[in-house]
């Protein structure tokens, strides 16, 4: 016996507009948690690259300033090596000054030099050329000159020469 | 009957929006907005702390290079600072610019600043003035930091000119270089 001229429809508990409607929702909530997670796992890895930018920082200040400290010992080496290296030059270039001074006439025996005198032992014709021709040049160096003579047998003089530069002055 | 089902289904959409409406407002609020504020601040902060790092680097590598040249410049200084001072491999150096050399042991006499300074006496025969000028003049290449003192005497004698000299010699004191350099 048939009642109906149409088949029953199944019944469904949810519809397929609510089913499809349910699908976009997930996708929804499943877009926002992805999007959340993105901006916890980025958020995390930015916070230890900033950790890891503060600590290389803090590392690198540390260096530099042993660098710096490296820089300064080698400048102060220099700077003294420098001044070494031009003392030695000054002695040099004084006593070939002063062995320049001496004229052919004048021979020099002996030498004492101290930072601020010089004493010279020498030979020399007569007082006049001693005088001339190494006791002006000398004074124009020293602040002070003393000599002593001595005649020698042969006529020649034998002369002492003490000259002394003022402490607190350099040469003249 | 269809139109009883009907708006059940609208129940449950209706339904749906609003726990999915809850969900969004929710979420936004309580989790995705202060994990954007994180985010963006830590991005900021990133940045920033990105940009010193470079300056400091860049800084970094400036002071290392300008202290290699140094160093490289003055490797003889730096080294000949930190020799000791060796009687018998100065004899051998500086014998060519004497007819005879002899000179003491190093002595510590003072502190100059960052430096020990020791003393060496030295009895020599040389020919010609030129020969003393010639090892005053070599001085500055030796391997040790020598610096040619007073008292100088000369004295002529038979084979020469008797040289007495007193030399001082240089050597970086054995303390902390940052030490050193503060001092």
């Amino acid at each position: 016996m048939q009642f109906s001229f149409i088949h029953p429809r199944k019944k469904e508990i949810l519809s397929a507009e609510f089913r499809l409607m349910l699908f976009f929702f997930g996708v929804t909530m499943t877009m926002l948690i992805l999007a959340y997670l993105f901006l916890v796992f980025k958020s995390y890895a930015y916070e230890s690259d900033f950790k890891d930018s503060k600590q290389e920082i803090s590392e690198l200040n540390l260096q530099t300033k042993e660098i710096n400290s490296d820089i300064d010992f080698v400048t102060m080496q220099k700077i003294k090596a420098d001044e070494i290296f031009t003392t030695n030059t000054l002695m040099r270039d004084s006593m070939q000054n002063l062995f320049d001074l001496v004229p052919d006439k004048i021979t020099v025996a002996s030498v004492k030099m101290e930072k601020k005198s010089l004493v010279l032992y020498g030979i020399s014709p007569n007082k006049e050329v001693y005088e001339y021709l190494l006791l002006a040049p000398l004074r124009s160096i020293f602040h002070h000159s003393y000599t002593t003579f001595y005649t020698m047998d042969n006529g020649w003089i034998h002369f002492v020469s003490t000259n002394y530069l003022d402490v607190e002055d350099g040469p003249k | 009957m269809s139109h009883l089902l009907r708006s059940r289904q609208m129940v449950y959409m209706l339904s749906a929006s609003l726990i999915l409406l809850l969900f969004v407002l929710l979420f936004s609020f309580l989790l995705l907005i202060p994990a954007g504020k994180d985010y963006r601040k830590n991005k900021i902060e990133y940045r920033k702390t990105s940009l010193e790092l470079n300056e400091v680097q860049n800084f970094y590598e400036t002071r290392l290079s300008t202290y290699k040249e140094l160093q490289s410049q003055n490797i003889h200084i730096i080294n000949a600072f930190d020799n000791t001072f060796d009687s018998k491999r100065f004899l051998a150096q500086s014998k060519s610019f004497f007819s005879s050399l002899s000179v003491s042991d190093a002595t510590k006499t003072a502190v100059d600043g960052f430096l020990d300074v020791y003393e060496v006496n030295s009895t020599s025969l040389i020919s010609s003035p030129t020969n003393f000028y010639e090892f005053v003049e070599s001085l500055n290449r030796a391997e040790s930091i020598v610096e040619l003192n007073f008292p100088i005497s000369m004295k002529i004698v038979d084979g020469g000119i008797q040289t007495d000299f007193c030399m001082k010699v240089y050597r970086i004191r054995e303390l902390n270089k940052s030490k050193i350099v503060s001092e």
